[in-house]
């Protein structure tokens, strides 16, 4: 299947200052890709000039087979959600989400089913009469997707649209966007600085960091595979752990000793100093008397601190006779005892899960 | 990272804004600086009953700033313009702190609207009432007299510089209040609290705090009101009397009565040089020292 | 608390007390300015109605504060939506320069457009008029759309531009319906000020005055002074009229871009 959107090295510069530097992606039609990074690393930039609001420096960007150099935003095939919304203020709903299809000279019978028809799919069937400014946060979001997607756009483009609202509203409009996604069929670009909502969310995503793509993948292999300790960072939660490669894949760990790591568990390579990186889901802190099962490493530890999150446990803990430190979360399981800071525990581990970085 | 991009408009931003500014600015330069020009030429002519002589000469610089006449009417205008600002701002303080601080959210708009309609009226005949007021035989002296307080009218109200100080501290009193008010606005309300939190009474988490943060707002109703105060015509000319006469009568008498225009563009642009190195040397002063803490 | 508050109402009263005295003295049956008042009469009005100079003022006044409602109001758009939405270079200082005509003695604009005009051999009439009080109020006219144009999220604009319209019809779709009440409000003003302006109308009207030029006229002469008040009132009720107006536009505007108050039209 031939991509519906072709970044080939998209430069953009204001002045002397380099928001995208060479971006080069492929995005496919009715994919869910994302755009994550921190702020500042060009993911709103890059959004906007797949939208046509900043057209790139140097580079090109394709869609649907044709060169997006010097298409305007309203003729190109993409619609935009807002950061802000930008609902019309001085419209009701109902004329809001009519606002694209004016151009289009539908008869009104046939633009009222259309809006109606929106309106339903976002679930805001009977507020097209409602004013503008009298919509809460979440109404807001439905009405600038519904306006958007209207157009029968081939892309939607989605720029951090659920920063605005709270946390409990935005656990529900993020599965509400997927079925939404699915229900359309198009392709979902969508901009966000939160890597749960990412995760959660998307086929793809591509994390960005001063102007370029670090990695392009799925969520599970850019949490268990990242290619950068940048990444592995930025995504989900890591210890780094200084190391020492000895040859062949042995490892000479701070606190854990000697493991022993294939070729694609150091995804730049080997190199003599470096860091082990280890999810916090990989160490497992045995309760007293709890076996370690098979195969598993084991190590004395202190609690050195301890976050207590409801569902799960936080640990971070340092391996005796080291000043390494590394974070472990448990499962707030029925019986499981919480450990003090200061009490010493066994930490079981197994290093197929762990990665290396020069 | 949105706020980044959003200040980043599309390219060309600089050209499209230049272009949209252009003709308020074309129209500006044409009938504002081009004029302002012109003036600063005539003031090195000279004029010979009728007619302009065109060379060059410093001879109305010479007598504009020896003339004791003169003298003593550019320095009674700055006296004047100094403490009109002085009493201005001092009086506008309290009433932006007041409306700031103390009026509902949704009654500033009222307060404020209210405080600006006498601006808006008719200047001329607000100072010809203050005329009335002040007069020998005005309500001021009625009332006072009336009450038994005085016997006399009061002879120091009208024709005379405190007249014009009256008056003008009153034709000027929105343009004090409202930069205070913005300045009081903008001001963090938990600043004040994280003060008292921190242990000062009220009246020192004022004056650390409040009074500290509103100087810019100060400054600006300061130069506001100062500036075109200086070069007031009609208040003097109708509550100054020979005694409350200010430079912007001089220019016009120049100018109208004496048919000597390049004078009066000389005596112009004194007062203009005169006003704005002032106003920068006091911008700047107050730069610099905020700049230090 | 109270005390700030009994200030403030006592310094409304000095702010009021000329605007109060006004109509007492218009509606006041004698030629003496002074108190006590002697009866009610509206003879003065009557007057003002057979006065055939004042009429011609009146004309010339209406015409030059409607043209320069306009023109300022026009080139305030330019100014507002320049400073507001763009940035180039030079902007502090050429923004400055539009808003300057606000600080400067008006004596001085007064005193230079004069002298230019002479130096060009131009004659004075209600044109050369217009061309002050546009100087004079397009600052005024750019503070009070700039407040229009920057409560505007930039978004919209660009909303309407991604659901296909093109940069004209979204700013006729979008921007202008949400700054309407702000080009009203802000031609109210300019008319408002022009209307009122003194000073460079007696130095730029030639033999055209305006109605406060007339009034000054006038002022010399003691028995004309209850028909200067009746004229006063007429022009303080109408310049209320229009300053109600204004804010009430401005409010209207605030509500539609589904804003909250500032305080004022030109904060």
């Amino acid at each position: 299947m031939s991509p519906l959107i072709t970044l080939d090295a998209v430069e953009k510069s204001f002045g002397n200052y380099h928001a995208l530097r060479g971006i080069s992606a492929e995005i496919g039609a009715g994919e869910f890709f994302s755009l994550l990074g921190p702020s500042g690393c060009g993911k709103t930039t890059l959004l906007r000039a797949i939208a046509g609001f900043e057209p790139p420096s140097s580079g090109t960007i394709t869609i649907a087979g044709r060169d997006m150099a010097g298409v305007p935003p309203n003729k190109r095939p993409t619609n935009m959600v807002f950061q802000s919304y930008a609902i019309f203020p001085h419209l009701s709903v109902a004329e809001n989400v009519a606002f694209g299809l004016r151009r289009l000279g539908l008869n009104p019978d046939e633009r009222h089913r259309r809006v109606g028809e929106a309106l339903e799919m976002v679930g805001l069937g009977d507020l097209g009469a409602r004013a503008a400014h009298a919509l809460s946060g979440g109404q807001r979001q439905r009405v600038a997707l519904a306006r958007a997607l209207i157009l029968k756009p081939q892309v939607l483009l989605l720029d951090e649209p659920l920063s605005a609202l709270d946390k409990a509203l935005r656990g529900h409009m993020q599965a509400e966007l997927r079925r939404l996604q699915r229900q359309v069929g198009i392709t979902f670009i969508l901009v966000t600085h939160d890597q749960d909502e990412a995760l959660s969310m998307s086929d793809r995503i591509a994390v960005m960091f001063e102007g370029q793509i670090a990695q392009i993948a799925p969520p599970t292999e850019l949490y268990r595979r990242p290619k950068s300790r940048q990444v592995g960072a930025f995504v989900g939660r890591m210890s780094f752990v200084p190391a020492r490669h000895l040859g062949a894949g042995r490892c000479a760990v701070e606190g854990l000793g000697e493991v022993t790591l294939s070729e694609s568990q150091a995804p730049d390579g080997f190199d003599e100093t470096g860091v082990i990186a280890i999810r916090p889901e990989v160490l497992r802190v045995l309760a007293p008397g709890e076996g370690a099962g098979k195969g598993a490493h084991l190590t004395q530890a202190q609690v050195e601190e301890r976050a207590y999150g409801g569902e799960t446990t936080t640990y971070r803990l340092r391996p005796e006779g080291s000043d390494a430190v590394l974070e472990a979360v448990m499962r707030n399981a029925p019986g499981r005892p919480l450990h003090k800071p200061g009490a010493k525990v066994q930490l079981a581990w197994d290093p197929s899960a762990f990665l290396f970085f020069k | 990272m949105a706020s980044q991009s959003r200040i980043w408009r599309p390219d060309g931003e600089a050209k499209r804004g230049l272009t949209l500014v252009a003709p308020p600015f074309l129209y500006a330069l044409l009938l504002l600086a081009a004029p302002l020009a012109s003036i600063l030429l005539l003031s090195f002519w000279s004029q010979d009953f009728m007619t302009i002589e065109r060379d060059f000469q410093l001879g109305n610089y010479r007598e504009a700033l020896t003339d004791p006449l003169y003298r003593t009417l550019m320095l009674r205008s700055l006296r004047i313009a100094g403490l009109v600002t002085l009493i201005t701002v001092l009086l506008a303080f309290p009433i932006a702190y007041y409306v700031s601080f103390h009026v509902a959210p949704s009654r500033k708009s009222l307060w404020l609207f209210l405080i600006t309609i006498p601006f808006w009226t008719s200047y001329l005949i607000r100072v010809f009432l203050w005329r009335v007021i002040l007069a020998f035989d005005g309500p001021v002296n009625g009332s006072l007299m009336g009450l038994g307080l005085i016997d006399e009218p009061l002879p120091f109200l009208l024709y005379n510089a405190n007249a014009v100080i009256i008056t003008l501290a009153h034709a000027f009193a929105p343009f004090a209040i409202l930069p205070i008010f913005v300045s009081l606005e903008r001001i963090d309300r938990a600043l004040v609290e994280a003060a008292r939190d921190l242990g000062e009474s009220a009246a020192m988490a004022f004056l650390r705090v409040t009074l500290p943060l509103t100087a810019p707002g100060i400054l600006a109703a300061s130069l506001i009101v100062f500036i075109p105060t200086i070069g007031d015509y009609v208040t003097p000319r109708l509550v100054g009397g020979t005694q409350g006469t200010m430079i912007a009568n001089m220019i016009y008498a120049q100018i109208f009565d004496l048919n000597d225009r390049p004078m009066g563009a000389t005596l112009a642009v004194c007062a203009m040089t005169i006003v704005g190195s002032l106003a920068l040397a006091v911008t700047l002063l107050t730069r610099r020292w905020s700049l230090k803490r | 608390m109270t005390s700030l508050r009994l200030y403030t109402l006592l310094y409304l009263a000095f702010l009021y007390a000329p605007i109060v005295l006004l109509p007492l003295f218009a509606f006041n049956d004698g030629t003496v300015i002074a108190f006590p008042l002697r009866g009610f009469t509206t003879a003065w009005f009557a007057e003002l109605a057979q006065t055939e100079a004042l009429h011609e003022a009146a004309v010339n006044s209406l015409i030059i504060a409607g043209a320069t409602a306009g023109l300022a109001t026009s080139l305030g758009v330019f100014a507002a939506r320049a400073t507001s939405r763009y940035r180039f270079p030079g902007k502090a200082g050429v923004v400055g320069f539009i808003m300057l005509p606000l600080v400067l003695p008006e004596i001085i604009v007064a005193l230079s457009l004069l002298v230019i005009l002479l130096q060009l051999g131009l004659s004075l009439s209600i044109w050369t008029v217009v061309a002050g009080h546009v100087l004079l109020c397009v600052p005024f006219a750019t503070a009070i759309l700039s407040g229009a144009f920057a409560g505007l999220d930039p978004s919209l604009e660009e909303a309407a531009v991604d659901l296909g319209e093109g940069r004209l019809s979204s700013f006729r779709l979008v921007t202008l319906p949400l700054i309407w009440p702000g080009l009203i409000a802000s031609a109210l003003i300019c008319f408002t000020i022009s209307l009122d302006e003194f000073i460079i109308a007696f130095f730029l009207s030639g033999n055209d005055p305006t109605l406060p030029v007339y009034l000054w006229g006038q002022l010399r002469f003691p028995g004309r002074l209850p028909i200067v008040f009746a004229l006063g009132t007429i022009l303080v009720l109408a310049s209320i009229a229009l300053l109600i107006g204004a804010e009430v536009m401005r409010r209207r505007g605030l509500r539609r871009a589904g804003l909250s108050d500032r305080g004022g039209s030109l904060i």
